[in-house]
């Protein structure tokens, strides 16, 4: 039986390749789509379980009442915290601190580079994570404070082939390190990211990290008891550190190491770009979905239209004693062996598409979770369901037709055109949501490009002056810029546009409660020229800046909005300790998703630079390029030229929300043809099953227009109210997206128009092509075969 | 064997209702060979889909092997249908993704009939209606008599006690009918079996032993077997 239900299931997909193809075609591209969501998804959602004792690690963090008012969480805490609660809550089994050292200059025998991602931390970090050592011993590495851990990685890229263990490194050149581990490299899954490991210091500037009320600047973990609860010990923080720190309204937490990639609220997190939205973890389920309904709605459609054709089959496996039972069976049989081919070709696209989907994202996804004996188990289930969603219920209509019926010809009757329409309906308004969303998506992002900043960041070059040795430079260095002829313009700054930079406390009025935060930036008098920022009131700063009690300041319009004053009201006013000497155009120096803040730029005066700006002209960037590099290194010798251009750093502020939608875009693109191409064979099945009537009109005369006007004028009206459907649905989804860009675009009705009118053409063109087909095809020959 | 008694079969349209069959009494005996005739559309093919299960009566009762058929389920229907009644139609109605072999093997596999029994049943089947060369084509690639010859071999195969032929020789010229016909009355004198056939043509009705004429839904001549 079960060889005979194969045969014909074969048989009926061979003879009707069309129909077979664009089911296979859809439903490999919605599974294989699906698969590449999944990947993507697993790797976001099982971030840091690869941790053994992932399970009983908690962050602990506060969040707190800020001096303006706004509740802030943050994850950095006082340098004993660790110890404290290690010393007094019976739970608490170990406790690391952990701080990321900013970009560092190392020295190696005689050379010098840069190396980002150097992690302080303690000894007990190899206890509680899972970074296993390839050399060396996890409990003795950092035992002495002059001791260095590195992963293999940064072993491999300084001592190639020499052992690595006993080397010396130097940071900053002063503080030297021996390696005495090599561990593997933090999985691209781990919230913690490291390329070196040492100790924390026991003190900084004289004083004892393990001082209360100084110093914040350690995030701080816990491995708990696995009986312990969490919440249990995070209520008993509070009193164990009364009268060691000054708690204000703090509140701690305990966030689940777990939790973190994917919902951690800190205002600062260790490895930022380790940090992902749970919202993008939602939209992209939402996708994937849809792509799987809409490639099964084809199926449905497809095989409820089809079914008249089979219904001959059906009244005689009846007649010769078939139950609806076995027909039920036959015909979900066969959407069955279309969905495992189907599947089987997704696999080969996941492994196909993997490799771009992971260029395009920048991520190392792979395809290994797939092959697991779990997933397997699960895929095949999954498949079946599909199957058994798809095929259910054209096998029921099928199975149910009474065979009296079908002999009569009047099988027609019970066929279920209301669904069918239905399920087209659905279709276009999902293509058409997702059209306009990623339209919206794609005008913000190029909204965020093009914006007027507030100053002009092409060809600018910052280079970054980043240790001691080279700020002491940096103003010999930026004479010999100044005089090239290629270089329009350069300055010196103690902080950039587009950096995180420092955040003041502004009290500009005596009694005022609350402070206004400001954003604080050192600069020279050629900084506005340089960055080409507008001063719309006042004027610059000047050189001679000798330590008067008041310091000049040129602030942005946002501060004198903020005070109420007009930009020619605010020159030498006070504003807290400074006063005010020019107002320039607000300017971006921060992502567009947020409000530009008040900012206070001072002058730099005789302090070394950390930064050197410089405007290149437009012409033979490259030769100047080569000289700046030529110069560097006469100046600078040995230290590596840190830079970069400013239009990429605003750039990169863009760039993981530039990625997903990127994906998204490309996920759309694939529902919008797996929707066209069940459109198409919908057309192409109705085209040939009205052949004869076709055939008789025009052999009374009909054109070709008013056969093409016949055949499309029922699906062109289902496009229509799927779009009327989609409007207020897509309208809702997109703004609710906006609303958290700080600059957004206004969502126009043009985007709206332009969607409609394409989604109506792209399927009258999918119609036109059946429907002219059939207007062209000879009369004779389609009476004839009936 | 087969008992109607006052059967209606009516379609609802909107405030109208159209009879196809109306009060028909009717009694069938074993090993019977019958004919129904009448004008087209007279409700012959109804009667017939009736008797054979495949459509059922609104009104009236119908009693097969003196069970009342209202009570059979839809299993018990099946079973008839694998075991019992071989139905044999005008338009052949062979499943066009099957060979000869195929089709004929197919009424074989809801009858759960083992594998190796299945070929040799087939095989006699390809063998007493001369298709043997024909085994591995598929119906389209058949003439219209052979396809009937096809049809009439998958109606036989299960050794069917009743056939239910619905204008089995209408589209076949005379030779190929009288084929047919000869192969029915062997199977009725030899085996015993009940025919049930409509036809159009007296000379096709004569190699029954009864004629049922059919006017407008009602029978309206030649019952001998009706009760006083
Ligand atoms: N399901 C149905 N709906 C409407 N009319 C029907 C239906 N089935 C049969 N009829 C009508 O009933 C009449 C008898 O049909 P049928 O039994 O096929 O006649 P015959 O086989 O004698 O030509 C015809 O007029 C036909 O149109
Ligand atoms: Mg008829």
């Amino acid at each position: 039986m079960f060889r005979n239900y194969i045969k014909i299931a074969l048989r009926n997909l061979k003879k009707d390749k069309g129909y077979t193809l664009i089911n296979l075609i859809g439903l490999s591209m919605g599974i294989g789509v699906c698969l590449i969501i999944f990947i993507f998804l697993q790797f976001h959602l099982s971030f840091d379980s690869f941790n053994k004792k992932a399970a009983n690690i908690y962050r602990v963090t506060t969040s707190e009442q800020g001096p303006d008012g706004d509740f802030r969480s943050t994850g950095s805490m006082e340098g004993a915290l660790a110890q404290t609660l290690l010393d007094e809550i019976p739970e608490v089994r170990a406790s690391v601190r952990a701080s990321r050292y900013g970009k560092t200059l190392i020295t190696i025998g005689n050379e010098n580079f840069y190396e980002e991602n150097i992690l302080r931390t303690d000894p007990s970090l190899f206890d509680i994570f899972t970074f296993p050592f390839s050399q060396g011993d996890p409990k003795t590495a950092l035992s002495d404070k002059s001791n260095i851990v590195l992963t293999k990685s940064v072993a491999q890229k300084y001592f190639r082939e020499q052992n690595p263990i006993g080397q010396e490194i130097v940071f900053n050149e002063r503080n030297r390190y021996i390696v005495t581990g090599i561990v593997e490299d933090p999985p691209a899954q781990s919230h913690i990211n490291f390329s070196m490991v040492i100790n924390i210091p026991d003190s900084l500037s004289g004083r004892s990290i393990m001082d209360w009320n100084w110093l914040r600047s350690f995030h701080t973990y816990v491995l708990l008891d696995e009986q312990a609860s969490p919440n249990d010990v995070e209520a008993k923080i509070p009193s164990i550190l009364e009268g060691k720190m000054a708690l204000g309204n703090a509140e701690f937490h305990l966030q689940s190491l777990t939790d973190i990639h994917l919902k951690s609220d800190l205002g600062w997190e260790l490895f930022p770009e380790r940090i992902f939205s749970i919202n993008y973890i939602y939209l992209f389920s939402i996708v994937g979905i849809f792509i799987l309904l809409i490639a099964c709605i084809n199926y449905v459609n497809l095989a409820t239209a089809r079914a008249t054709t089979r219904l001959k089959e059906v009244g005689v496996r009846k007649a010769a004693g078939a139950q609806q039972g076995n027909l039920f069976w036959q015909f979900t049989g066969e959407i069955l062996l279309l969905t495992f081919t189907s599947a089987v070709f997704s696999l080969g696209l996941v492994e196909l598409l993997l490799p771009y989907v992971n260029k395009l994202m920048d991520l190392q996804l792979s395809s290994i979770v797939i092959w697991s004996p779990l997933f397997i188990t699960g895929f095949i289930s999954f498949i079946f369901l599909i199957g058994i969603i798809s095929g259910t219920y054209p096998a029921f209509i099928l199975s149910s037709f009474k065979p009296a019926e079908i002999f009569k010809g009047n099988g027609k009757l019970l066929t279920s055109e209301g669904l069918r329409k239905g399920l087209v309906v659905f279709q276009f308004s999902v293509s058409m949501i997702l059209i306009i969303s990623t339209i919206i998506i794609d005008q913000q992002l190029t909204y965020f490009q093009d914006k007027n900043l507030g100053l002009n960041t092409e060809q600018v070059l910052n280079i970054s002056l980043e240790s001691t040795k080279t700020r002491e430079l940096g103003n010999v260095f930026l004479e010999k810029l100044a005089n090239h002829s290629n270089i329009e313009s350069v300055s010196a700054s103690g902080d950039l546009p587009g950096n995180s930079g420092t955040t003041l406390y502004l009290y500009p009025f005596e009694d005022q409660e609350l402070p206004m935060p400001a954003r604080y930036m050192s600069i020279d008098p050629q900084f506005i020229k340089t960055m080409e920022m507008e001063l719309i009131a006042g004027t610059n700063l000047t050189i001679p800046n000798t330590k008067s009690e008041q310091i000049s300041v040129i602030v942005n319009e946002t501060v004198v909005k903020e005070m109420g004053w007009k930009p020619d009201e605010a020159i030498n006013q006070r504003l807290d300790r400074f006063v005010i000497i020019g107002v320039v155009k607000d300017f971006h120096f921060e992502s567009l998703e947020q409000e530009i803040r008040p900012a206070v730029m001072a002058p730099l005066g005789d302090a070394n630079p950390d930064y050197i700006s410089a405007r290149l002209s437009p012409s033979n960037i490259s030769e100047t390029m080569d000289w700046i590099r030529k110069e560097w290194d006469t100046v600078a010798d040995s230290y590596p030229l840190q830079f970069t251009f400013m239009d990429d750093t605003f750039e990169s502020l863009y760039r993981s929300e530039e990625r997903l939608g990127i994906l998204f875009t490309v996920f759309c693109i694939i529902t919008i043809i797996i929707a066209c191409l069940g459109l198409f064979g919908l057309m192409a099945f109705m085209a040939t099953k009205r052949t004869k009537e076709i055939g008789i009109r025009k052999v009374l005369g009909a054109s070709i227009v008013d056969i093409v006007t016949l055949l499309s004028k029922d699906f062109i009206k289902l496009v229509v109210l799927g779009f009327v459907i989609a409007i207020p649905i897509a309208w809702y989804a997109t703004n609710q997206w906006l609303a958290d860009f700080a600059y957004r675009i206004e969502v126009s009705v043009d985007i709206f128009a332009f969607t409609g009118i394409s989604a109506i053409l792209i399927s009258f063109f999918t119609i036109s092509w059946q429907a002219i087909k059939s207007a062209l095809s000879n009369p004779v020959e389609s009476l004839k075969s009936e | 064997m087969i008992k109607l008694r006052n059967i209606d079969r009516y379609i609802d349209k909107r405030l109208q209702r159209n009879f196809i069959l109306k009060g028909i009494d009717l009694d069938i005996e074993e090993g019977d060979f019958v004919s129904i005739m009448g004008p087209s559309g007279a409700g012959k093919s109804t009667l017939l889909n009736i008797i054979g299960f495949l459509d059922d009566a609104n009104e009236g009762e119908y009693y097969f092997l003196d069970e009342p058929v209202h009570s059979l389920n839809e299993r018990q229907k099946s079973e008839y249908h694998r075991s019992y009644i071989g139905f044999v139609f005008q338009a052949y109605h062979l499943i066009d993704e099957l060979t000869v072999y195929e089709n004929i093997e197919m009424p074989l596999l809801y009858r759960k009939v083992k594998g190796s029994q299945r070929k040799s049943m087939v095989a006699d089947m390809l063998d007493r209606f001369n298709i043997v060369a024909k085994k591995d084509l598929f119906p389209n690639q058949l003439s219209g008599g052979q396809q009937q010859l096809v049809g009439v071999a998958r109606a036989l195969i299960g050794s069917p006690k009743l056939i239910l032929a619905d204008e089995p020789t209408g589209n076949l010229h005379s030779d190929q009918s009288k084929e047919i016909m000869e192969t029915f009355k062997k199977l009725n004198k030899e085996d015993g079996v009940t025919i049930i056939q409509v036809t159009h043509s007296d000379e096709m009705a004569s190699y029954g032993d009864r004629v049922i004429n059919l006017q407008d839904g009602a029978v309206t001549e030649n019952n001998p077997y009706e009760e006083e």
